[in-house]
């Protein structure tokens, strides 16, 4: 499925996919984004690569030492630097790198879970992983993320408050009082939920309010000059991700 | 759920439904069928029809007696073959044949085992084990069961043997209980003056094969197959009686070893029969010790104290047959008599177990105590056989000799020796049951059936599933054979006015019945070779329906589990809770899914027409389109292949057909390892050729081998092959041997690849990474070989 490929330490993995990245655009057009993915997500001819929190620096050290200035390429180390990035920024780019801290970073993923609609406070920590982690990510970016990317496309003005009123949604119907099917309480007494419930769950709430800058006005005109995007919000040409292994042990 | 709601609702349903099971004809007076509240063997005909509209159908005949011998084939080399393909360890199941490399066999009484069970040795039972002599290397156990199904008979009669012309002989001690034997023997042989059919039931793989007949008053046929011979044994028909003469009818009735006459040198089912007499024989045995070597009791060796501590026995005892009074025949005599020396360390019960030495090339002969099922131990008893290993439950072993049980001999005895009151040698009573008699006028002979037709499919054209379809079962086999108008199973039938559907798991042994018919029946022509046959599956039609793709029916929708906030004592933490009315929905269907096996019985009783036996006929069908659309219902509901069956045909409108392939094929059912997993293999990049240099590269060039793993990297993005994912379902036909598979394959185009320096660590990719990110092509950097057991199907939703 995957292919492997054998070198020695040393062999310049780095140098060979900068090398890719540079010959791939010459020796083939870029191919057409798939029907499937041709709304709800925001296409860019950029590559992104993931590395670790160590790495840094070097690689757009490499890319300056290999390409020289012929690449734009956006550094994200962390959620400071993802915040001042914007839409068109990412369009434009042909490298983004970013850490893999940023992608276990539980501010993002709080963000991530808002911007879709959904109840932040449901998503977990997101070093804990495990099937709740999964669950909330994946209810996001299965079908109320790419909604969301649709509506700040078509209807940017609105979005925000949209987005505002579905998260509202979302915390209610989060708390659920379980109910037998015949609407009476149901007998396991554990199964209460509360006006209480509630009340930790909005004190919980992150206090930051439109860190995408979608009120402001002037990305009410132009969507691309919204910031923090998050990257599952594009689709993305290619997607490398350096040091899987110590990635995977960091998880 | 609580006892209390249970018994409620047996209560409940005893209430409603007692009349269903009251008798065993579930009919009402006026003739409508109750429906039984208790599932059952026999059901009405469902809705699902059998089709043959999807293949082609050709009709043979197979017969029931032995199939057409190969002159070339020694009987020596037949018996070693069956010899080498037993069963030789537990861990062996049915069909497994470990390489003799990784056995071990007890040097001192036979036993194997496989290596990895050998060790560590069980306490009291330590055996010393050797390494098989790997000589001959072991035969594989399908090959032999083929060659021996084909040369018994499916339905056999044995005939000739006029018990109501033999006179009581000498030695019954009681007329009465001879009486019982001859009519026992009597109803076993015939009923109503017809000879008794024995039908193949089975073959069974132990250290020997078996293959067990059954009559239909259940009286046994076993031939057993072993290294030097194939002896036929005949048991009594189940008769009601305690005691000895329970035991009596627990021994076999007639037996006959298989001899070749000249013409066929492999028949198995000519020789000799000979009757086994209810005679019992006593004679004196004299038992004695041989040297003054002793060993510890079983119960001295285990610790037990209260003088017991001082309890021994002779390590070989010599035993013989006190012939002197001319009671017992020399053969017995010379087969008895002997040193036994103690195998205290291979098991047996209490430590008995004792083997006769200097038997050189001989079959060895065994001396040990022998346990009944549920008997006190003062009715235990000593016996000689020729062989030692457990018993099953059911299983005859032969018995050449054993001792009174009321003589009570025991060879164990205190230090002083004098606690039996016994003195040295020892006389005990041996008993030998039953006395053989040649019947020079009895053989086997073919029963009033000898073939039966079969119609079985030759090839299948790709046909279209559409909605619906899976209330339509392509037929495999069927069968139709001539039966008597008093055969249970053809009463069974006509009691359900004909036509009956099998509750596959309630009728085991209606299958057994059937299994004279069944067990040599070769997988049709369309599906040698183990191949796949294709199926197209109707796009809009199918999408139409119910909203999803997949067949709810066949392939019934899990429930959502959706996490929630909820107070558990004094925290408030978020718990995942089941949708209830979709779990309930998911519960039902999964009850109602369409079974994948259909096997229906019918029979015909034609009385306008003269002289037509009334014919029983069976039908085996599958569900073809429920086992593949279960499988693609292992596709979790979001990924491609679901979502390329509706979503998509709607985003590209001129598509029809799904990309996925769907196929399915019937193979014969081995409970084997699977061994042919493809090995994981490391491309390395030395052949391949160079790419040129990427044009910004300017002060750094890439090397030669960086250039070459480029050009790789570079005809990975370019591909266009694609991968094929895929689901199996598999469902297995008890008792028949065969299973039926459903496959879907869905190509996905996988740009991309991994590079990788030397070996370090292996892991499993897990999903919890990169899983949101969509992209075309995707490339892992690593330091070290990934070896990709599992990528789950998240990342490559995303991926074109």
């Amino acid at each position: 499925m995957l292919f492997l490929f054998a070198s020695q330490v040393g062999y310049g993995k780095t140098a060979i996919t900068l090398g890719l990245i540079d010959l791939a655009n010459k020796l083939h057009a870029t191919p057409a984004t798939p029907a499937f993915f041709s709304s709800g997500w925001i296409a860019t001819n950029a590559t992104l690569v993931i590395v670790p929190k160590h790495m840094m620096g070097q690689w757009p050290n490499e890319v300056k030492k290999f390409l020289g200035t012929s690449k734009r390429v956006s550094a994200i180390k962390d959620l400071l630097a993802l915040n001042k990035i914007t839409i068109a920024e990412i369009q434009r780019a042909d490298i983004v790198i970013v850490s893999f801290a940023l992608l276990s970073n539980a501010t993002y993923f709080a963000r991530l879970t808002r911007l879709s609609g959904l109840n932040e406070s449901s998503a977990p920590d997101v070093k804990r992983g495990g099937r709740h982690f999964s669950f909330a990510y994946g209810s996001c970016i299965k079908t109320a993320l790419p909604s969301r990317v649709e509506e700040i496309q078509n209807d940017t003005a609105n979005a925000f408050n949209n987005m505002a009123l579905d998260v509202a949604n979302s915390e209610k119907t989060d708390c659920i009082d379980i109910l037998r099917v015949d609407g009476k309480a149901a007998a396991y007494k554990e199964g209460k939920s509360s006006v209480q419930a509630r009340k930790i769950a909005s004190q919980e709430k992150a206090s930051e309010k439109d860190p995408w800058g979608l009120s402001a006005s002037q990305v009410k005109k132009d969507f691309s000059k919204m910031t923090c995007p998050p990257l599952e919000m594009f689709f993305w040409n290619r997607l490398v991700v350096d040091e899987y292994v110590s990635i995977v042990a960091v998880l | 759920m609580s006892s209390t709601v249970v018994g409620a609702c047996i209560l409940c349903a005893l209430l409603l439904g007692h009349k269903s099971l009251q008798s065993n004809a579930a009919i009402t007076s006026s003739g409508d069928f109750l429906p039984s509240l208790v599932p059952r063997a026999m059901m009405p005909i469902s809705s699902v029809t059998i089709t043959q509209d999807h293949g082609d159908y050709l009709s043979s005949t197979a017969s029931f007696t032995p199939m057409v011998l190969d002159d070339s084939a020694s009987r020596e080399q037949f018996l070693i073959d069956g010899s080498l393909s037993t069963r030789m360890c537990l861990s062996e199941g049915k069909d497994e044949s470990k390489c003799l490399s990784l056995l071990m066999k007890c040097e001192a009484c036979g036993h194997t085992t496989s290596r990895s069970n050998a060790l560590p040795p069980r306490k009291f039972e330590e055996h010393v084990y050797n390494d098989c002599d790997g000589a001959a290397s072991r035969v594989d156990p399908e090959v032999f069961r083929e060659a021996l199904l084909s040369r018994l008979p499916m339905l056999v009669n044995i005939t000739g043997f006029d018990i109501e012309q033999l006179k009581m002989p000498k030695g019954v001690d009681n007329p009465l209980n001879w009486e019982q034997w001859v009519s026992g023997a009597q109803s076993t042989l015939a009923s109503d003056g017809i000879p008794t059919e024995f039908r193949f039931r089975r073959l069974d793989r132990t250290h020997i094969w078996t293959a067990l007949y059954y009559s239909e008053c259940n009286a046994r046929l076993e031939a057993r197959v072993t290294k030097s011979s194939v002896t036929w044994l005949l048991f009594f028909a189940p008769i009601q009686a305690t005691g000895p003469l329970k035991a009596q009818f627990n021994r076999p009735l007639a037996r006959m070893i298989a001899t070749s006459p000249g013409s066929i040198p492999l028949s198995l089912m000519d020789g000799q029969w000979e009757l086994s007499l209810p005679v019992t024989s006593r004679v004196p045995l004299i038992i004695a010790n041989v040297g003054d070597t002793t060993i510890k009791s079983w119960r001295n060796r285990l610790g037990l104290e209260g003088g017991l501590e001082n309890e021994y026995q002779y390590e070989t005892l010599r035993i013989q047959i006190d012939n002197s009074k001319d009671h017992i025949d020399e053969l017995t005599k010379s087969s008895i008599d002997g040193d036994y020396v103690s195998l205290k360390n291979c098991g047996g019960p209490c430590g008995s177990l004792r083997k006769r030495i200097n038997d050189d090339g001989q079959e060895p002969m065994f001396f040990f105590l022998s346990s009944g099922r549920n008997t006190l131990p003062k009715h235990n008893a000593y016996m000689f056989s020729r062989t030692c290993h457990r018993t099953t439950y059911g299983e005859y072993r032969e018995i050449l000799l054993q001792t009174d049980e009321e003589s009570g001999y025991c060879p164990v005895f205190t230090e002083n020796k004098s606690i039996h009151g016994k003195l040295n040698p020892t006389v005990a009573i041996g008993m030998v049951h039953g006395r053989w008699l040649v019947a020079l006028s009895a053989f086997m002979s073919k029963s009033y059936r000898t073939t039966m037709e079969v119609t079985s499919p030759k090839s299948f054209p790709i046909w279209t599933m559409g909605p619906g379809s899976h209330r339509l079962c392509t037929e495999v086999l069927s069968g139709n054979f001539s039966v008597r108008s008093t055969d249970k199973l053809f009463v069974r039938c006509s009691k359900f006015g004909g036509h009956v559907e099998l509750n596959l798991q309630k009728s085991k042994q209606i299958l057994g019945d059937l299994a004279f018919a069944t067990t040599r029946l070769p997988l049709p022509d369309a599906f040698q070779n183990d191949q796949w046959v294709s199926l197209k599956s109707n796009l809009v039609s199918d999408a139409a329906i119910e909203g999803d793709t997949v067949c709810r029916k066949c392939a019934p929708q899990r429930p959502q589990v959706k996490w929630s906030l909820v107070k558990t004592g004094n925290r408030t933490t978020f718990i995942p809770i089941e949708d209830g009315r979709e779990a309930a929905v998911f519960e039902r269907a999964l009850k109602a899914r369409p079974q994948p096996w259909l096997v229906r019985l019918s029979v015909e009783n034609d009385t306008n027409e003269f002289h037509v036996d009334p014919s029983l006929s069976f039908t085996i069908a599958c569900n073809t389109t429920s086992l593949v659309q279960s499988a693609l219902g292992m596709f979790p509901r979001e990924t491609l292949a679901r979502l390329t069956l509706i979503d998509f045909p709607e985003k590209t409108p001129n598509a029809t057909t799904s990309t996925c392939t769907f196929k399915w094929r019937i193979v014969r059912h081995f409970e084997k390892f699977f061994t042919g997993f493809p090995k994981l293999c490391f491309s390395s990049n030395k052949l391949d050729a160079c790419s040129e240099q990427p044009p910004h590269f300017q002060k750094h060039k890439l090397r030669m081998e960086q250039l070459r793993s480029l050009s790789w990297m570079i005809s990975q993005e370019a591909t266009k092959e694609p991968f094929l994912e895929e689901e199996v379902t598999e469902a297995v036909l008890p008792c028949l041997d065969m299973r039926a598979e459903g496959l879907v394959q869905r190509p996905i185009l996988v740009r991309g690849g991994i590079i990788a320096d030397e070996v370090r660590v292996q892991f499993r990719v897990h999903d919890d990474l990169v899983i949101g990110l969509c992209f075309r092509v995707l490339i892992l950097v690593c330091f070290s070989y990934l070896l990709l057991r599992s990528v789950t199907e998240k990342p490559l939703l995303h991926w074109d």
